[in-house]
């Protein structure tokens, strides 16, 4: 600000401050009027005093709303008009927006309204906004000017106004009587006053108020600049440099200023934790550093699952979001029921659809195997039950916040753990914002449970909240607050020539040429460049020592010094005498004695009967070690929701309607004998009873269109598949879904078998179906380690009588068997062994076919009884692809390889 | 760059720089093009009114800043004396007429590097439509994201959930896809969201999916243009069918050519004046192959099913990027797009960025889709030439190699050929070669005219090859070949080990270290490189090379991941059990799992008899475990899932399990994955999670000097090195699968056709585009050679394995392979060769590893913090009211506080029961202005008024709010207590007839139920600690204090002893809701 108004030393103003005679001291941020009070409550400490008057320090907008709130006790009724909330301001916008001629067209017109908000402020200060300019506009700022009229409209007929023209409204109460004035007015750390604090100052003026200016004092600073291979290492210097300088003086004032705060708010939070406090993590406290920077309610767990479980009271929500609310520390007794919760999620995932509705939760959380999780299910039928009550219809604002406080009672929220002082604060601002929520309806109508619920969301998401921190040595800042505050020692980061001076940034909804002549910070470069000229040249008087820096890559690019600072001297960490301090993972890193130990094999299991079918062989084939984990370790994958079903639950489909069908038919004579007709009320009933049997577990998946689009897919299959067999020599269906234990090398597991056919000469068939062409292969029967040694082994234990095994590869445009067989014949296009393909090399003799098969196959049982564990796949990494094991196998330590798979890109 | 020595092309370069003209530059590898468009910005600089009116676009963001450097670098050059060499001397000279125009104009830009408008298409695009909000029909600028993969699973899964929503029209449409699909649903979700990812291909910007007439409209387009192609090398003399009869040609080709495509002899010869003709059989013979050019019915009502389906993905796909203010490239360059162009005709961007654009520089323009051309045309509309707006376009169509972003060589061709929209460019191709020693661009020269076809066709995607002159002089042996043979994995990988071992020990350019480079087609090829790199203990830094969920270090972070997220995920927690930290064996694993085989670990973990059961190691181990993970169980859902797990991490000595430095960068990149990933603390899906995951690379090897690195072609592409190896020449790359559908874009429409739905036959139309694709991407494996072999400064080794016939003869390598295409060049080195037989590696069983653990629990010592203890005590809380409406009480509060210090700044002169019955409108509306909604605001105004009613009745009220000495009201003090400062408002303060000092705090809580009295108690009790410690603060013991509640009429007081100590503050619960309220009545 040049010097347009007597300037006040720092040092008079902690001095008129103390003299009680009403000095008010106004500062551009909340920053700064903090600091400044700090200044004077030690200054007054140090003068001995146990308590004194509280200065009268405040942010410019916050003497506004003070001269506003008094006016309200101060003026007859109705003369002050009421001030919108952001949320109704926002709302306002939404609908001004919506009304008009653009509003179906775009694209996020919510994200449109909340910036519409922000080029009204601006308007507004810089005195753009009366009236809002038409000439000179793209269609841009033209279509905001009709918004703004439409919002300006709706306001006035509320008699409301808002916080972009509250300055302008105030100026008229200041002369009122209980309205109080100040007596003597400071201006403190201005750099730039907007058109609009001006006239609010001037009408300070016309009261007969002299305003005084008044900023920190300058020092005198020693400046350098270091330059930085990667921000990593420009952090990790910044972090052990604010050490130091604590370390070697507890009591100074540390500044960190950063950019691009927002978003580097966690990585700046880490990396100065990890070197100021370098401690055990399960060892809380205090950290010496703050940074201000609020995240949107919606991010904290704790809000997210409340809003959650609103959602969960109307439609069907994501099967994820299910699972997440269904095992949240925050819905009655989760902490309590945890694993039992964890438990029922597990059963869930196996059944529901991708989408789930509160009804169908409560039912399938219900459907776990073990303990159940009651409280769980009570909460949530009582939760349907509140949602039949009161979830429907349209309400207005405050009946909805009632009910969503209801809701959440009656789901427990916000759970038995006890909560933490920033979740007692964090509890408090919800019920602020259901609050601000109720008071929407003074500007909105009456909504649907599914709008209550986004435009809460929305409040949330625009709803910063940061749990209270203590006033800390190190501050971190953001450019704008870092202005005027005055440290022992400073370091300004991040200063790129891409990120500073700040590139021009416009607001798209005023005039660009307009915002250059009125001279808005950053609206055009030059302006830009002026301003951010200022603040380095403020930071560089901002304290005894001054370090700026800046880093060389980001990602690929390369970048260099801002200008505005490329001039300052370049030292070296020795020079600023910054030694490393470690880090916990440094001080850990490499101090564990490792043991490498043979644990190659478990104890022999105690029960040679297993559970779970052939697949034991086929797993134990594979891997060993996959054996070990899914036979004895119960290792079990979660399952992940799917859209539709399953490739084996379309399997099973297939398997229940050729089941079905073949129960009915039973032999080739019956089949060709069927009348057509016959034949396909036939087919109609098994693909019915089929997809009834699947519809047990699926019901969520398997109803509606879809479930006759199945009926007619397995119909179809089930009549190509019958012209397959219909091509066979006769035969008489013997057994279908047949389950027998099989004895192998002492180890006894339950083989299944689809089907079994009688040849007219009396030779048995058996039948495996499968709906995928790769997995149809003979080749899975051979070798010493078998991929798929179910049909042998099931012949094997059959008996002489077997005379031919076969996969009936059961896909649509690619219908028929594969298999071996004694002799030439007995089933279409499948042969004997010394017939089939040379590649397989198998013996030429039935005999020794099956006698290798039983080898193999008591090999593997031999190994499974021994507990062998190895951790050794078939086929390498082929045989790892899709095995859900590898974190638990550890196969990646043992081999570091490169990917097999993958393009190049 | 300056050699002295002539540079052959300088007459073109020097031309490229005139501001008047616009050109379209082909600039081969090494040709110095960066140089040539720094000179073009600086003169065009020199010209403008403003530095943004001159936009330049790079293909990546590397790129931009490295030309906007090396622009300050010339102007900063440019204050310097003038360099000798000719070149140089030019930029010298046009940077300094860059530094007059900025003096003259006040730009200052080499302070406000913004200014100069380098930026990639994608960042262009952002900066339009960010500033045109509403032309953009975004309404605010969506963030962008690069990998929207989850978004087009999500927007195709909202697509197919029609199917179940009564009387919705996509439904039948559905039905169709699926059943096309045999009921597969996920895959057609996989299909809608591959479409929706390529959808600018699709759906041009007016967001309308191709009808059937314009698709067979493309096709006989494409077909006619080939058989044009054929009708030019007929002699004249014949009858020729017409370019669109497809079966007649047909017919043609039948009479003259037998089956397998020879000349016919019987029953009548093909005419000799044909026979004459070289390639005319082959050219006829290839009309056979033309597709009919209408779909079967059977076809078409696949492709409509899917056709009809798009537009509506698409607008579910708008709606998941509104729900989540984002938006992928796609949405982003059309929205540009859009805005550049309205109904009344092209955007005047003065008004929205207040300059206008008036120069356009494109690098790589090679690689440009049809996407970004179109932005192109629209950004240069009506542009004339002589206006004073050009168009300056760049690149190398012999370097296309990115057809998997979607770049089209063919829209370099096109625009060569006939300008770029309004547009005419002068063509120029730069010859010199500034890189690579003379040995090796001889012999690319003459390598590469075989590679690549001798004609451009865009249709196929053909590039004709422009040979290059090398500035540099001959230096040493250039070129060599290595051969191998029958897979001889070991061999190439040890060759390849000793080459580079050789190459590093040679000096590099101008004296630096040399520099190696091994450059693979695919990373799957390293597989038998990478071990003989390591056995021969070579380090090396591998470039996106190794997946980062390969890590152990991240897979155990992973395991660690999901146990904490999901107490059932046993695989995770058995895992977690087994990784080093915890180490248990497979006996006590088995214990611990016990009989219930569905039991989440964590109920066992914690089971003392599951524990008494194990063995001692293993007690010890998992009580270790116990411990940590329980903390961070208790703790879960409060912070960042991150957090949460690095300090599980941390807790249970993750990082002292890890040695190798790069380990930490790799942990580091993991946990930075689970934070972009987190919302609110959870993962919104483990899979989408891990997808991503499997999208990241491994750090290079910290340890390893840059000098020898390991990377795909790709990536290569703009680096150069002394030595390249090219290893793997032989090996087949991944068939890529038949889809579904095979769309294919061609100018001015697309090619599309669906797969035989049963599978079995093939269906000509889709053979013919796929056939048409194959061609396309062998002439684009033709260019990534060239770009491989182009990265060598002075020396080139190429290496591939092909076949021998059993009499030791090499075979021509398989189609498909690079080597292939480089065979007539090379094979006489395969030739040479004796067919000595080398034997194929034998891969021998490895022994199974073994498990890595802690010996025992790491030591170490824990570094000191800084030690630090607030100065301030932490703010105690209010006992939350567990209701919304808890907000209209303490609005009550602050409403009646305010009335209440009026008051008593009056003592109550004026002030009547009628009075306060009067001010229920101000009063209502005081509390709407404090946020109280109107459902609420009844009753809340009742409240204040019975408050305010009570306290000017009540002799007590009236007591406290009347006449006293020296009395203040809402005084505002700031205390120090044991040297902590607190800010207190006192409600009222003032000195009583009797000379006693009170402090009065007004509590507006009211009191339902019996024992009023016991309530009143109790408020005292709570707050005593903390009034005597604050009067203690303001200097007197003597003070006596006072608690009124208006709504109840309830009064109580003490008078503190004198010597009462002042107790610790914020230590005991009860000053909580004093401090709360004491703040609250203050305008927030
Ligand atoms: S990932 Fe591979 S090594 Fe590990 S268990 Fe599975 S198959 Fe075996």
């Amino acid at each position: 600000m040049e010097r347009e108004f007597a300037e006040l030393a720092h040092g008079e103003l902690l001095g008129a401050l103390a003299s009680g005679e009403g000095t008010t001291v106004l500062t551009p941020n909340r920053r700064l009027a903090q600091a400044l009070r700090s200044d004077f409550d030690q200054a007054q400490a140090a003068s001995g005093r146990a308590s004194w008057p509280t200065a009268d320090i405040l942010p410019f907008d916050a003497f506004v709303r003070r001269v506003w709130d008094e006016a309200l006790y101060a003026l007859p009724g109705g003369r002050v008009p009421l001030m919108l909330s952001p949320a109704q301001e926002q709302a306002l916008w939404e609908e001004a927006i919506a009304g008009s001629r653009h509003g179906g067209a775009l694209a996020s017109p919510a994200a449109a309204a909340s910036h519409c908000r922000r080029a009204w402020t601006l308007a507004h200060a810089w005195n753009l906004a009366d009236p809002l300019p038409r000439h000179e506009s793209g269609e841009d700022a033209q279509a905001f000017n009709e918004w703004a009229a439409r919002y300006a409209r709706a306001t006035r007929e509320r008699g409301m106004t808002d916080e972009a023209r509250l300055a302008g409204v105030v100026a008229a109460f200041l002369q009122e009587p209980g309205v109080n004035r100040p007596a003597h007015l400071v201006l403190y750390g201005f750099d730039l006053l907007t058109p609009q604090q001006r006239s609010l100052v001037e009408a300070l003026q016309a009261l007969g108020i002299v305003p005084r200016a008044s900023r920190a004092p300058a020092r005198e600073a020693r400046a350098s600049r270091r330059s930085f291979a990667t921000t990593r290492e420009e952090w990790e210097e910044i972090a052990c440099w604010a050490r130091a300088r604590l370390e070697s003086n507890p009591g100074a004032r540390i500044g960190i200023v950063v950019p691009d705060l927002a978003q580097s708010r966690e990585r700046v939070t880490r990396v100065l934790a990890r070197v100021l406090r370098p401690v055990h993590p399960m060892e809380k406290g205090p950290l010496p550093f703050d940074l201000s920077l609020g995240l949107g309610l919606d991010r904290y767990p704790m809000v997210a699952d409340a809003l959650g479980i609103l959602r969960l009271c109307g439609r069907e929500v994501a099967l994820e979001e299910a699972s997440r609310l269904v095992r949240s520390p925050f819905l009655g007794a989760g902490q309590a029921e945890a694993s039992a919760r964890a438990r029922a999620d597990a059963a869930l995932r196996e059944r529901a659809a991708l989408t789930i509705s509160l009804e169908s939760l409560g039912r399938l959380a219900a459907v776990s195997h073990g303990p159940r999780a009651a409280s769980l299910l009570d909460r949530l039928s009582d939760l349907a039950e509140f949602r039949r009550a009161s979830m429907f219809g349209a309400k207005p604002a405050s009946e909805w916040a009632r009910a969503f406080s209801e809701a959440l009672r009656v789901a427990g929220f916000p759970g038995d753990r006890s909560l933490d002082s920033s979740e007692m604060q964090l509890l408090d601002k919800w019920h602020d914002l259901l609050g601000d929520f109720a008071a929407l309806e003074r500007v909105t109508g009456k909504m649907k449970h599914s709008e209550a619920c986004a435009r809460l969301e929305r409040m949330a998401r625009e709803t910063l909240f940061q749990a209270e921190a203590l006033e800390a040595p190190v501050r971190v800042l953001g450019i704008l607050e870092s202005a005027g505050l005055a440290f022992d020692h400073l370091w300004i980061s991040g200063l790129t020539d891409e990120a500073w001076p700040l590139p021009a940034r416009p607001n798209p909804f005023l005039p660009v040429a307009l915002q250059r002549r009125a001279g808005i910070p950053h609206s055009d470069a030059a302006l830009s460049l002026e301003l951010d000229r200022r603040l380095t040249a403020g930071w560089l008087r901002a304290a005894g020592e001054v370090v700026v820096s800046h880093a060389r890559t980001h990602q690929e690019s390369e970048l260099a010094a801002s200008p505005l600072i490329a001039h300052l001297p370049q030292a070296t960490r020795e020079e600023l005498a910054v030694p490393a301090y470690p880090t916990l993972r440094e001080a850990m890193r490499g101090t564990a004695k490792l043991e490498r130990v043979t644990d190659t094999h478990g104890p022999e299991p105690a029960s040679l009967v297993r559970s779970g079918g052939t697949s034991l062989f086929k797993d134990q084939a594979a891997c060993p070690f996959r054996a070990f984990a899914q036979h004895r370790l119960a290792a079990r994958e979660l399952a992940a929701p799917q859209p539709g079903l399953a490739a084996h639950e379309r399997g099973t489909l297939v398997h229940e309607m050729l089941r079905g069908t073949w129960e009915a038919i039973g032999s080739r004579a019956r089949l060709v004998a069927l009348a057509p007709g016959e034949k396909e009320s036939l087919l109609e009933a098994s693909a019915t009873a089929a997809i009834a049997v699947l519809r047990r577990r699926r019901a969520d998946v398997l109803s509606g269109r879809f479930e006759r689009m199945e009926q007619r897919r397995l119909v179809a299959i089930a009549r190509d598949w019958l012209e397959v067999e219909a091509g066979r020599t006769d035969f008489e269906m013997i057994a279908v879904e047949r389950k027998t234990p099989v004895t192998f090398g002492g180890l006894t597991v339950e083989a299944r078998i689809d089907r079994e056919d009688r040849l007219a000469d009396g030779g048995r068939v058996v039948i495996d179906y499968k709906t995928g062409k790769a997995r149809a292969n003979i080749a899975a029967w051979g070798g010493p380690r078998p991929d798929d040694p179910q049909l042998p082994m099931y012949a094997l234990a059959s008996g002489e009588d077997v005379r031919a095994l076969a996969f009936a590869q059961v896909l649509p445009g690619a219908m028929q068997f594969c298999g071996l067989a004694m002799e030439a014949g007995m089933l279409p296009k499948v042969t004997p062994p010394d017939k089939a393909s040379k590649r397989l090399a198998l013996p030429q003799e039935w005999a020794a076919l099956t006698a290798q098969w039983r080898r193999a196959i008591e090999g593997l049982a031999g190994e499974f009884r021994a507990g062998d564990a190895r951790v050794s796949p078939k086929s390498g990494a082929k045989t790892c692809e899709l095995c859900a094991q590898k974190p638990f196998c550890r196969i990646a330590a043992s081999a570091r390889m490169p990917e097999e798979a993958g393009e190049a890109e | 760059m300056s050699l002295g020595v002539t540079i052959p092309d300088a007459g073109d370069r020097r031309r490229a720089l005139d501001p008047r003209r616009s050109f379209i530059v082909q600039a081969p590898a090494g040709s110095g093009k960066t140089e040539l468009l720094i000179q073009r910005y600086l003169v065009l600089l020199a010209t403008v009114e403003r530095p943004e009116e001159i936009a330049a676009i790079t293909f990546t963001r590397k790129a931009a800043g490295e030309m906007r450097a090396r622009v300050f670098e010339a102007l900063a050059a440019a204050r310097g004396p003038r360099p000798e060499g000719a070149h140089h001397a030019i930029t010298h000279d046009l940077a300094r007429a860059v530094l007059a125009r900025d003096a003259e104009l006040g730009w200052r830009l080499e302070e406000n590097a913004s200014r100069l408008k380098v930026q990639t298409i994608d960042a262009l695009c952002v900066s339009l439509t960010r500033q045109m909000p509403v032309l953009s029909r975004f309404g605010a600028q969506p963030e962008s994201i690069d990998d929207a993969t989850a978004l087009y699973a999500e927007a195709a899964r909202a697509t197919l959930a029609a199917l179940e929503v009564e009387g919705d029209s996509a439904a039948d449409g559905i039905e169709h896809l699926l059943s096309h699909l045999d009921n597969n649903v996920p895959m057609a979700e996989g299909l809608i969201a591959s479409l929706l990812a390529s959808r600018d291909h699709w759906l041009h910007a007016v967001g309308a999916a191709p009808d059937r007439a314009a698709l067979e409209g493309t096709l006989l387009r494409v077909c006619a243009a080939s058989l044009r192609q054929v009708g030019a090398l007929m002699p004249p003399g014949f009858a020729l069918p017409p370019d669109d009869d497809v079966a007649a040609w047909k017919a043609l080709a039948d009479g003259w050519l037998t089956k397998d495509g020879k000349w016919r002899k019987k029953p009548a010869p093909a005419p000799a004046a044909l026979q004459a003709v070289t390639g005319l059989d082959e050219a006829l013979h290839a009309v056979r192959e033309l597709p009919d050019t209408c779909y079967t019915e059977l076809q078409w009502e696949a492709l409509n099913a899917i056709t009809r389906l798009m537009p509506r993905a698409t607008a579910e796909l708008k709606l998941v990027f509104e729900r989540r203010g984002q938006a992928d490239f796609v949405e982003i360059s059309q929205a540009a797009i859009r805005a550049l162009h309205t109904d009344e005709g092209p955007t005047d961007l003065l008004l929205a960025l207040d300059y206008r654009i008036r120069h356009l520089l494109v690098d790589e323009f090679q690689d440009t889709s049809y996407t970004q051309e179109e932005l192109l045309k629209r950004l240069t509309s009506g542009w004339e030439e002589g206006d004073g707006r050009t168009l300056f376009l760049v690149g190398d169509p012999m370097q296309s190699i990115y057809r998997f972003r979607q770049a089209e060589v063919g829209i370099f061709l096109a625009a060569r050929g006939h300008g770029l929209g309004s547009v005419s460019l002068e063509p120029l191709t730069l010859r010199a070669n500034f890189r690579s020693q003379a040995g090796i661009v001889e012999w690319v020269n003459a390598a590469f005219a075989n590679v690549m076809p001798g004609a451009d066709d865009a249709t196929s995607g053909a590039v004709s090859y422009a040979p290059s002159a090398a500035v540099h002089p001959h230096g040493g042996p250039a070129v060599e070949v290595h051969a191998f043979y029958d897979d001889d994995l070991a061999g190439e990988g040890q060759r390849v080990a000793v080459l580079v071992r050789e190459a590093l020990a040679a000096p590099g350019k101008d004296d630096a270290p040399s520099t190696v480079a091994i450059l693979v087609r695919s990373r799957a090829h390293l597989v038998g490189i990478v071990p003989q790199l390591r056995a021969a203990g070579l380090r090396f830094q591998a470039v996106e090379i190794e997946g980062l969920g390969q890590r152990p270090v991240v897979q155990d972070l992973l395991s660690l991941t999901r146990a904490l997220s999901h107490l059932a995920d046993r695989i995770a927690w058995l895992a977690v059990l087994r990784a080093p930290w915890c180490g248990l064996l497979l006996r006590d694993l088995e214990i611990l799992v016990g009989e219930d085989r569905r039991a989440p670990l964590w109920d066992r973990i914690h089971d003392p008899e599951v524990h008494a059961a194990l063995t001692g190691d293993g007690q010890r181990r998992l009580a270790r475990l116990a411990g940590v993970l329980s903390h961070a169980w208790e703790g879960r859902a409060r912070g960042s899932l991150r957090d949460a797990v690095e300090g599980a991490w941390l807790a249970l000595g993750g990082p002292a399990c890890v040695t190798d430095p790069t380990d930490f960068e790799d942990a580091e990149a993991y946990l930075d994955h689970l934070e972009a990933s987190e919302e609110a603390g959870r993962l919104p899906s483990l899979e989408a999670f891990e997808a991503g995951l499997g999208r990241l690379f491994a750090a290079p090897d910290l340890a390893a000097a840059p000098t020898l690195q390991v990377m795909t072609v790709h990536r290569a592409k703009g680096l150069e090195f002394d030595t390249v190896v090219l290893p793997r020449l032989g090996a087949t790359p991944k068939r890529d699968d038949r889809g579904l559908f095979i769309w294919l874009e061609v100018a001015h429409g697309m090619l599309l056709a669906p797969m035989n739905p049963s599978g079995s036959e093939a269906d000509p139309i889709y053979e013919f585009i796929r056939k048409l694709d194959r061609s396309r991407a062998e002439h684009e494996d033709g260019r990534l050679l060239y770009v491989a072999a182009t990265r060598a400064r002075s020396r080139l080794h190429l290496m591939g394995d092909c076949r021998r016939t059993p009499e030791g003869a090499a075979k021509e390598p398989a189609r498909g392979t690079l080597l292939a295409r480089l065979w007539p060049t090379v094979c006489h080195a395969f030739a040479q060769v004796p067919a000595a037989a080398a034997r194929p590696l034998a891969a021998a069983a490895p022994r199974p590893p073994d498990l890595e653990r802690l010996a025992a629990p790491p030591t170490f010592e824990i570094p000191a913090p800084f030690a630090w203890s607030p100065a301030q005590a932490d703010r105690a809380r209010e006992a939350i009211e567990f209701s919304w409406a808890g907000r209209a009480a303490r609005e009550v509060g602050s409403v009646v506080h305010r009335w209440l210090q009026h008051m008593a700044d009056d003592a109550l002169r004026g002030w009547d029961s009628a009075r306060i019955t009067r001010s229920r409108p101000a009063i209502a509306q005081q509390l709407a202005a404090r946020g109280v909604a109107d459902a609420e605001a009844l009753s809340a105004t009742d409240r204040v008024v019975a408050a305010l009613q009570a306290a000017i009745t009540d002799a007590k009220g009236r007591w406290i709010l009347g006449p006293q000495l020296e009395a203040r009201n809402e005084q505002r003090i700031t205390v120090r207590i044991d040297g902590v400062l607190r800010q207190l408002v006192i409600d009222r303060n003032f000195r009583d007839a009797e000379g006693r000092r009170w402090i009065v705090d007004y509590k507006t809580s009211s009191h339902e139920g019996g024992d009023l009295e016991g309530f009143l108690d109790r408020e005292l009790e709570r707050y005593t600690p903390q009034l005597t410690g604050y009067a203690t603060a303001l200097g007197g013991t003597h003070i006596s204090l006072g608690l009124y509640f208006p709504l109840v009429k309830g009064w109580r007081e003490n008078t503190p002893p004198a010597a009462a100590a002042s107790p610790a503050p914020g230590k005991s619960a009860g000053p909580a809701q004093l401090s709360l309220e004491l703040f609250d009545h203050l305008p927030k």
